[in-house]
């Protein structure tokens, strides 16, 4: 009980926004990589509202709020918003009970999202985040840069200005290009798209900060130029003038349908929910790695829980923590939360004042900027670190190949398995040290269970006298090992301290 | 012996398989060209509960209806898909919209083999004066399941009927644009306005000037508008003009200044002739 007031009360703590760190921060990088953020957000914004089966205001509403309110509760400068993987979920979810467009698939939608809200809260609530905390930095490195090479393998068709190609394969993409490229390939998009792409790269060499402006303000000036020149020729994909309305403000509707369809999706709830939860974390603790001291995984559980919660009720829907955007946010030199507060505010300011600008945005500047990203979080560093380590080693590469070849959720499961079974691996392992006159002290450390008594029971019969056992240092003991040591004791073959 | 009995037997039981559905493919075949077995489109928006293909339609017909609230992002004038394709795409001679068995078709327009989602693209960049949106856009999808759905019991390539505008006669003179002038006030200025820019409504639309549609759009071809004027306006009282009026009032609307063809845009004027001075120079 008293546990429980002392776990309630910490929860709390959570819930008064902490203010950033005060040291090293400097206001003009904070608004920087806000900005940026807000042009970045824009576009994947609307495509994950289309992938959801949502329109693209809804897909700004969570830009703006789903960004704002996960910012505002974190402890980190993680980025959050709109996500592909659970965007996607969410349309599959809903597909069956209404058609995409209709409004009763917008209040699927919103319900479902303050559902998965509400299972993050409690997550939080049950400091859930603690089961999290097993990623090995293997595993949370594996799977960033399994989302880097997936991030600029997506990007692709965009550069070129190719027609979606729907793959199964991770590489089966580049064979189609190479094979068909003369067909597929839209040669003014991909003019636009590989030179923005260039020009980021090698600023990035010089000015790490500038790469992704220059290269959009390099591709937007030439999409512009292009599509002034011939718009039927170039056949460049633009964003187009963006809507923004108050008319999704509000509590969405509630009707005696909705209960029987809410109780259906309660396992898409949960498995959105986890892989929303899980993608956040995995983030949080990559931050942690890079240097962010403060970083509390139940304040980014809380965090994502009320976004998600909140969102349908500002027009958004349910989003989590964002890789590439975190990524970008940090390489523009962003060290606290104002960064994707301000990123929030942006959004809503480019698209009130900017609109007939952004309307000439086109997707292959965009896809060269997320290509952009994407390398960004491949880390040549972290990989020769991880190399050093047998274990990790395994984990890094099971982990980021199952990422390449199953997706993001396998990957982070695997990563999740792995890192928990070589902990138990690791922390089960028994370790006999002898010492004194012909070796008949003998401290056990470790663990003590059914599986490894075998190898202390060789011992004790191969010995010649009696054994002094140490077993003060064991960790854990089970109801087997203690039966074992009890029989020993009583036959007379050890002692053993208590 | 037993083998020759089961094999006469199987193929006996594989032809009656043939038979039969053949017999089921005819029946599905004969109740699916009966238009009215699919639901009316007030139906349709009466009902929540619809799968994906009539949500996609109810979308399109909102497109076409209220083009500037669902098409947004690509929609560059303030014309609306109806203002053309009259009640909805649903009226013969009007540009009616049930034409989705027509394509793909040559198009001597693009040079190319146009496919439906071409055609929808190509409305917004010239009728639209808008941004040509991309070809899996959901607007595009929306407005291809609704032209689908109007087109059910229609015979694939075979033009429906009153496909487009009708073709006017030869008048044997050309049309003029000050006798448009003078047919224009006297009938069409009173919906449309002396300016021509209609009313904020939408219910009268721009016929020229920066709302209405561009160069490029097939409304600029003086037949086409002559045709469209004579089957459909004054709006409720079609057929009333003579074929020369209605030429001389589609030669004085499309005299007036409108936004220009993107295809010919300043930019593409001085390319080709810093093209044509640079191949000279060879």
């Amino acid at each position: 009980m008293k546990r429980l007031r002392h776990n309630l009360k910490t929860r709390l703590g959570d819930l008064l926004p902490e203010p950033p760190p005060a040291a090293s921060f400097s206001w003009r990088e904070e608004l920087f990589a806000g900005f940026m953020g807000a042009l970045i957000v824009i576009p994947q914004g609307i495509t994950f509202a289309y992938l959801a089966g949502l329109t693209p205001e809804n897909g700004l509403m969570a830009a703006i709020f789903t960004t704002l309110i996960i910012s505002l509760f974190s402890s980190t400068p993680l980025i959050g918003g709109p996500n592909t993987a659970v965007a996607i979920l969410i349309g599959y979810a809903i597909l069956p009970f209404a058609g995409r467009g209709s409004d009763l698939f917008f209040s699927y939608a919103a319900w479902l999202s303050i559902l998965v809200g509400v299972l993050q809260l409690a997550a939080w609530l049950g400091n859930g985040a603690r089961l999290f905390r097993v990623f090995s930095p293997a595993a949370i490195a594996a799977i960033n840069m399994g989302v880097g090479v997936t991030i600029i393998m997506a990007a692709i068709e965009g550069l070129l200005g190719t027609q979606p190609l729907a793959t199964r394969f991770l590489f089966q993409k580049i064979t189609i290009i190479i094979t068909n490229g003369g067909d597929l390939i839209n040669p003014y998009a991909a003019t636009v798209g590989l030179s923005s792409l260039l020009l980021g790269l090698l600023v990035r060499r010089y000015y790490r900060r500038f790469a992704i402006l220059a290269a959009m303000v390099w591709g937007g000036c030439l999409s512009f130029l292009l599509l002034k020149w011939d718009p039927f020729t170039v056949q460049l994909s633009v964003l187009g003038h963006i809507p923004l309305s108050t008319t999704y403000l509000g509590i969405p509707t509630w009707t005696s349908d909705h209960r029987h369809v809410m109780e259906k999706l309660i396992p898409d709830a949960v498995i959105i929910a986890f892989i929303g939860l899980s993608q956040t974390l995995v983030i949080a603790q990559d931050l942690g790695r890079q240097g962010f001291k403060n970083l509390q995984l139940s304040r980014e559980t809380l965090a994502l829980g009320l976004a998600n919660f909140a969102a349908p009720f500002l027009g958004g829907f349910a989003g989590s923590g964002s890789f590439n955007r975190t990524a970008m946010n940090i390489e523009l030199g962003a060290k606290t939360k104002w960064a994707g507060m301000s990123s929030a505010l942006f959004v809503a300011l480019i698209i009130w004042a900017g609109t007939d600008i952004l309307a000439f945005v086109s997707m292959p500047v965009i896809a060269a900027l997320l290509m952009i990203v994407g390398i960004s979080m491949i880390k040549v560093s972290v990989m020769r670190r991880v190399w050093q380590d047998r274990a990790e080693r395994l984990i890094f590469w099971a982990t980021i190949s199952s990422v390449f070849f199953f997706g993001l959720k396998i990957g982070i499961i695997l990563g999740a398995v792995l890192s928990l079974g070589f902990l138990a691996w690791g922390t089960s392992r028994l370790v006999i040290t002898f010492a004194g006159p012909d070796n008949h002290q003998c401290r056990v450390s470790g663990a003590l269970f059914f599986g490894n008594i075998n190898e202390l029971e060789a011992i004790v019969t191969r010995s010649q006298s009696q054994l002094q056992l140490d077993i003060s240092q064991l960790n854990y003991i089970d109801d087997a090992a203690r039966r074992a040591l009890e029989s020993w004791r009583q036959a007379g073959v050890i002692t053993h301290n208590q | 012996m037993k083998v020759s009995f089961s094999a006469t037997r199987r193929l006996m039981l594989t032809c009656s398989g043939i038979i039969s559905l053949i017999i089921a493919s005819s029946l599905i075949a004969a109740t699916s060209s009966d238009n009215s077995a699919q639901p009316a489109i007030a139906d349709l928006l009466a009902n929540d509960h619809l799968d994906d293909y009539y949500s996609n339609v109810v979308l399109g017909y909102r497109i076409i209806t209220e083009t500037e609230l669902y098409a947004t992002r690509y929609v560059g004038n303030q014309l609306r898909c109806r203002n053309c394709h009259l009640d909805a795409g649903r009226t013969p001679d009007a540009i009616p919209l049930n034409v989705a068995g027509m394509f793909p078709k040559w198009r001597a327009k693009n040079g190319l083999k146009n496919g439906i989602e071409l055609r929808i693209r190509e409305c917004f960049l010239y009728s639209l004066d808008g941004l040509m949106p991309p070809e899996n856009a959901p607007e595009v999808m929306a407005v291809a399941a609704y032209m689908h759905y109007l087109s059910q019991g229609q015979v694939i390539g075979k033009p429906p009927p009153g496909m487009g505008v009708p073709t006017l006669p030869n008048t044997g003179q050309d049309p003029n644009p000050v006798t448009g002038k003078a047919v224009y006030d006297a009938k069409c200025a009173a919906c449309h306005g002396i300016d021509g820019a209609g009313d904020a409504t939408h219910s009268y639309p721009p016929l020229w000037g920066s709302g209405s549609y561009n160069s490029g759009a097939g409304m600029r071809n003086i037949d086409k508008a002559a045709g469209f004027i004579w089957a459909n306006m004054p709006f409720g009282s079609g057929r009333t003009l003579t074929p020369q009026e209605a030429k001389d009032v589609a030669a004085y609307i499309n005299d007036q200044v409108r936004p220009i063809d993107p295809r010919q845009g300043k930019l593409r004027l001085a390319v080709d002739a810093i093209y044509l001075w640079l191949s000279n120079l060879w």
